[in-house]
C-alpha cells in the first residue's frame, strides 16, 4: 500500500494545505483528531492501567461519527481523547468505578454506559436471554420427551408385528397351560 | 455516455427480464402441480437457469462498467475512481448497497444454476422428481425479490443525473459537470480499500447464498411431506460449504477490523457483526444434526426449523446491514427503503416456515428415541440447544436498543459486556459439549467407557493449560486482567482448560481407534492411521474443526484476557515503554503522496519509531495517519503491526496536535495469532469433511 512519495510544487502545496488546514486541527473533519484541544495524555500517568482498561470497555464512545456503537476501548479516533481524559482526571481525583461510569452518563447521556445494567428497560437484557433459554430448554424438554414416546410406541408395534406376544396374551397362554396342568 | 448501444442499460433490462423470468418459473411450478404435469417442472428449471443466467450477466456488465470507469452512474461515481488498482474496481461491485444486493442475487445465480444441473443428473431418484419443483419455486421467489429490488427500489445502473444528488436538474449537473462528462468517481471509502475488503464480503454474502439451498430442500421436504433422509443427505454439503464460508467470511472479517480499525482487536459484538454470527450457529447447528437424522432417523423437524432458520437470519444479517435500523460501522447508511422491503420478505418467509413446520410435524415422527444421556446424538441435541440459545441471546441483545427506544421509551447502549456476561457461560457450555462428544458412541455409551475415553484427556489437559495460562501471564507481566465480573466467575483457566481439553480428546480418540484397528487388521499403526483418516474424512474431519475451535478459543481467551493497552503522548526524541519493548519516537515524517498509481492524492504523515526490546533486538515502526481530500478529508489509519510467534505488538498513530505531542495507542495482544490460525485448521478440516472420500455411510435409521 505503501507508495514513493510523490515530488513537486503540486505535491508542497497539498501538504501545506491539508497538514495545516484548520479543518484537520479543530477535529471536526470526518475520521479526523488532530490538534484535539485537551491535555495531552500523560506519558507515565501512573494510573493502573488494567482499571483504566476496564473504565475504557464500560464506558460507550461519544464521539458523534461513531453513533453510539463503540465502546472507548474499541474507539481508537482522536476525538475520544477528551473523553478518555475525563476518566483519568476522575480516576486521580478518586472516584470508584461506579462513580465515574454515573460521572460519564451525567456528561453524555445514558447511552454512555456500555452495559445498562438491571436497570429499567436494561435488566431486559439480561431477562430475555435467560427467557430464551427456558423456552430452548422447554423445546428440547418437550422433543425429547415424544421422541422417547414415538420411540417406544415404535417399538412396540415393531414387536406386535414381528409376532411378540402382548401381556393379555401371555396371560391367556398361562391361564391355559395351567389348565392342561 | 451517448453510446448508441449502452451495456449498461442493457444490464438494467437484463434485470427486468430475469425478474419476469423468475415470476414465469414460480407461475410454471405452481401450474404444474395443479394439473401434475411434469413438463411443466422442466419450464421452472430452464426459468430457474435462465434467470441465473441473466442476473450473472447483468453483475458481470455491471464490474465491466467499473473497470471502463462509467462515471455517470451514480453507483459506479460513488464507489471507484481512475486511479484505483483493478481488484478494488472490480470490489467496488458489493461496495456499497445497489451493488451488493446485485452481487448477491447474482451468487444465488450460481448456486441455482448448479441445483439445477443436480437435478438434471439425478432425475431418475423418485424423491428428487418429488421435491425439484418446490425447489425451483423457493429459487424462483427468492430471485424475484432480489430482482423486483435490483429494478425499482435500489437500482445500480441509475445515471447520477438523476441520482438524489441531483434529482433530473440538469443546470446543477451541469454546473458541477461541465458538458455533462463526469470524468472520474468519488472514489472508494478510503477504509474498504484493504485487501481483505476484496475477500472478506464476497465469502460471507456466498456463505449465506449458499444456506438458500438447504432452506429451499427444507421447504420442498415441508411441501411434500418428505420424510426419508433423501434431503438430508442432498443439503449436507451445501450447507457444509456455506458453514465453511461463512466461518471465513467472519474471521476474515475480524481480521480486517484488526488491521484497519486501529483498536487492538478484532470482534467489537457490533450489530452487522452479530448478523454475520448468527445463521452461523444455526448452520454449525444443522451440520450436527443432520448426522443424528442420518444415524438415527431423529430430529427431522428440528433439522427443517434449523435450515430454515438459517436462511431467514442470514436474510435478517441483510436487513439489518442495509435497513440502517441499527447503528454500525458495517452498515450502509439508515433510512434506506429497501429496509422495510427487507423487513417484508423476512416475516412472509418467517411466517411461511411456520406454517409449514406446523402443519408437516405431526408426520415427521422420529423413528428412534435417546437412549442414553450419555450417547453422541443426546451430545448433538444439547450441542445443538447452546447454539440456538447463543445465536437468541444475541439477536435479542442485538436488537435489545432499539426495542427499548422504540417500545419502552428508553434509550441506552448494549454493547461488549453485556454479551461477554451472558454469552460466555454458554461458550463454556459449548466447550465443554465438544470436548465431550467425541468420547461417546452412538446410541448408548457405558459410564466406564465414557470415563476410559476421557480421564486420560483431562489429566493430560491440566498441565498444558496451566502452562499456557503461566505464559499468558508471563507476557501480559503480571496477575491476570478480569474482563469484567463474569471473568471472576468464569475463570480464564476454565475456558483455556475446556479449550485444551477439545484438542486432547480428538486427540486421544484419534490414537485409541487407530490403535484398535493395527491390533485387529495386523498392519502397521501408521497405515492404520491414515487409512482410518482417509476413510472416515467426514468424522475426523469434523474432529479438526473441533481442534481449529479450540486453538481460536485460546487465542481469543488470551489476547482479550491479557491485552496490555497503553495510551502515550509523547515528543519527538521521547520514549515510552510497553512492556519488554521501549519505543522512541525519532522521526515524524509529514508528506503528500500519489495514492495507487496515478491521481487521488493524499497527505501522509507518519512517525518513526525506534523500538527496542530488553532482549537487544531493535527494529523500527511506521505507524501512519492519511487524509484523503477527495473523501472530504477523511483521515484513516496505518496501524503498525509487528507479529511474533507469541504476542504481536500493535502501534496505532491516534492523532497530533500544534503543540507537536503525538498521541499513540500501544498494544500487547498475547497469542492472538492462534486466532487466525484456529481458522486455517476449521477451514481444513471443514474442507476435508465435505470431500467426498470416505466410505458410504448406512444410517442406523436406515
Amino acid at each position: 500500500m505503501r507508495t514513493e512519495p510523490a515530488r513537486g510544487p503540486l505535491a508542497a502545496l497539498l501538504l501545506a494545505l491539508l497538514l495545516t488546514a484548520p479543518v484537520l486541527a479543530d477535529g471536526d473533519a470526518p475520521g479526523g483528531g488532530h490538534g484535539v484541544a485537551v491535555d495531552p495524555l500523560p506519558v507515565e500517568s501512573g494510573i493502573d492501567v488494567d482499571r483504566l482498561q476496564w473504565l475504557y470497555e464500560n464506558v460507550v464512545c461519544a464521539c458523534p461519527k461513531e453513533n453510539w456503537s463503540k465502546t472507548l476501548a474499541a474507539c481508537p479516533d482522536g476525538c475520544a481523547i477528551p473523553q478518555k481524559m475525563e476518566i483519568q482526571r476522575a480516576i486521580v481525583a478518586g472516584l470508584g468505578d461506579d462513580e465515574i461510569i454515573d460521572q460519564q452518563v451525567a456528561l453524555h447521556g445514558a447511552k454512555a454506559r456500555a452495559d445498562p445494567g438491571m436497570r429499567g428497560a436494561g435488566a431486559g437484557a439480561y431477562f430475555l436471554p435467560v427467557v430464551a433459554l427456558f423456552i430452548f430448554s422447554w423445546i428440547a424438554g418437550a422433543a425429547v420427551r415424544r421422541w422417547s414416546i414415538d420411540g417406544r410406541a415404535a417399538r412396540e408395534s415393531r414387536r406386535d408385528r414381528q409376532g411378540a406376544l402382548s401381556a393379555e396374551d401371555v396371560a391367556r397362554i398361562e391361564r391355559d397351560l395351567s389348565r392342561f396342568e | 455516455m451517448s453510446n448508441a448501444f449502452d451495456y449498461l442499460d442493457l444490464a438494467r433490462g437484463l434485470v427486468l427480464l430475469g425478474g419476469a423470468v423468475a415470476l414465469l418459473g414460480v407461475l410454471a411450478v405452481l401450474i404444474g402441480s395443479a394439473v401434475q404435469d411434469r413438463r411443466f417442472v422442466l419450464s421452472a428449471r430452464r426459468a430457474v437457469a435462465a434467470t441465473s443466467f441473466l442476473t450473472i450477466a447483468s453483475a458481470i456488465l455491471l464490474t465491466v462498467g467499473f473497470v471502463d470507469g462509467r462515471y455517470e452512474r451514480s453507483y459506479i461515481y460513488n464507489y471507484s475512481e481512475k486511479g484505483l488498482p483493478l481488484g478494488y474496481k472490480i470490489a467496488g461491485l458489493w461496495g456499497g448497497l445497489d451493488g451488493s444486493i446485485l452481487f448477491w442475487a447474482a451468487l444465488i445465480g450460481v448456486v441455482a444454476l448448479i441445483t439445477t444441473i443436480g437435478f438434471r443428473r439425478g432425475q431418475s431418484d423418485p424423491h428428487g422428481r418429488r421435491m425439484e419443483p418446490w425447489v425451483y419455486l423457493v429459487f424462483g421467489v427468492v430471485q424475484l425479490f432480489f430482482l423486483t429490488i435490483i429494478g425499482f427500489v435500489n437500482n445500480p445502473f441509475e445515471l447520477l443525473l438523476h441520482s438524489p444528488s441531483f434529482a433530473g436538474d440538469l443546470q446543477a449537473f451541469l454546473a458541477r459537470f461541465p458538458g455533462g462528462v463526469v470524468e472520474d468517481g468519488s472514489g472508494l471509502n478510503p477504509l474498504l480499500v484493504n485487501y481483505w475488503m476484496m475477500i472478506h464480503p464476497p465469502c460471507l454474502y456466498f456463505g449465506w447464498v449458499v444456506y438458500t439451498v438447504p432452506f429451499a430442500y427444507a421447504i420442498a421436504a415441508l411441501i411434500t411431506g418428505e420424510q426419508g433422509n433423501y434431503w438430508i443427505t442432498r443439503i449436507r454439503r451445501w450447507t457444509m460449504i456455506g458453514w465453511l464460508f461463512n466461518t471465513t467470511g467472519i474471521i476474515l472479517g475480524g481480521l480486517w477490523a484488526y488491521v484497519v480499525l486501529g483498536w487492538g482487536g478484532y470482534w467489537a459484538w457490533d450489530p452487522v457483526e452479530n448478523a454475520s454470527f448468527l445463521p452461523w450457529f444455526t448452520s454449525t447447528a444443522l451440520l450436527h444434526s443432520i448426522m443424528v437424522q442420518e444415524r438415527r432417523g431423529m430430529l427431522r423437524t428440528w433439522n427443517a426449523f434449523l435450515a430454515t432458520t438459517t436462511f431467514v437470519l442470514s436474510i435478517f444479517g441483510t436487513y439489518l446491514t442495509r435497513s440502517g435500523v441499527v447503528s454500525s460501522v458495517h452498515a450502509f447508511g439508515s433510512g434506506n427503503a429497501v429496509g422495510m422491503w427487507f423487513l417484508c420478505f423476512l416475516l412472509a418467509t418467517i411466517a411461511t416456515c411456520l406454517f409449514l413446520i406446523a402443519l408437516r410435524q405431526p408426520n415427521m415422527r422420529a423413528a428412534h428415541r435417546i437412549e442414553s444421556v450419555w450417547s453422541r446424538e443426546a451430545m448433538f441435541v444439547i450441542n445443538n440447544l447452546v447454539l440456538c440459545a447463543i445465536a437468541a441471546c444475541i439477536l435479542i441483545l442485538t436488537m435489545w436498543p432499539k426495542i427499548s427506544k422504540e417500545w419502552l421509551g428508553q434509550d441506552m447502549s448494549v454493547l461488549a459486556p453485556v454479551y461477554n456476561k451472558v454469552t460466555v457461560p454458554f461458550f463454556v457450555l459449548l466447550l465443554l459439549i465438544t470436548a465431550i462428544g467425541p468420547a461417546l458412541g452412538w446410541i448408548r455409551t457405558s459410564r466406564r467407557a465414557a470415563a476410559r475415553n476421557l480421564i486420560l484427556p483431562m489429566v493430560a489437559s491440566l498441565p498444558v493449560a496451566l502452562v499456557i495460562q503461566y505464559g499468558a501471564e508471563l507476557i501480559h507481566g503480571g496477575e491476570p486482567r478480569p474482563l469484567d465480573f463474569s471473568a471472576r466467575l468464569y475463570p480464564t483457566f476454565v475456558l483455556l482448560y475446556v479449550s485444551v481439553l477439545i484438542s486432547f480428546t480428538v486427540l486421544y480418540e484419534v490414537l485409541r481407534t487407530a490403535s484398535n484397528r493395527a491390533r485387529r487388521s495386523g498392519e502397521g499403526f501408521a497405515a492404520a492411521l491414515v487409512t482410518l483418516l482417509l476413510r472416515n474424512n467426514r468424522r475426523y474431519g469434523g474432529y479438526f474443526v473441533h481442534v481449529g475451535l479450540a486453538v481460536i478459543s485460546i487465542g481469543i481467551v488470551c489476547s482479550s484476557m491479557y491485552k496490555v493497552q497503553k495510551d502515550f503522548s509523547m515528543e519527538r526524541g521521547e520514549s515510552v515503554r510497553i512492556g519488554t519493548y521501549e519505543l522512541t519516537l525519532s522521526d515524524v515524517i509529514q508528506e503528500t503522496e500519489p495514492n495507487y498509481e496515478e491521481g487521488r492524492v493524499y497527505a501522509r504523515m507518519a512517525l518513526q519509531l525506534d523500538v527496542r526490546t530488553d532482549a537487544g533486538r531493535t527494529f523500527q515502526v511506521f505507524p501512519e495517519r492519511r487524509v484523503y481530500p477527495k473523501k472530504d478529508n477523511q483521515a484513516v489509519t496505518e496501524v503498525e503491526i509487528r507479529k511474533g510467534l507469541l504476542e504481536d505488538l500493535y502501534v496505532f498513530f491516534q492523532s497530533s496536535d500544534e503543540a507537536g505531542h503525538i498521541n499513540l495507542s500501544l498494544f500487547r495482544n498475547p497469542l492472538i495469532n492462534l486466532v487466525w490460525a484456529g481458522w486455517i485448521f476449521m477451514i481444513a478440516g471443514g474442507v476435508y469433511a465435505a470431500l467426498p472420500l470416505g466410505r458410504k455411510r448406512v444410517g442406523l435409521a436406515d
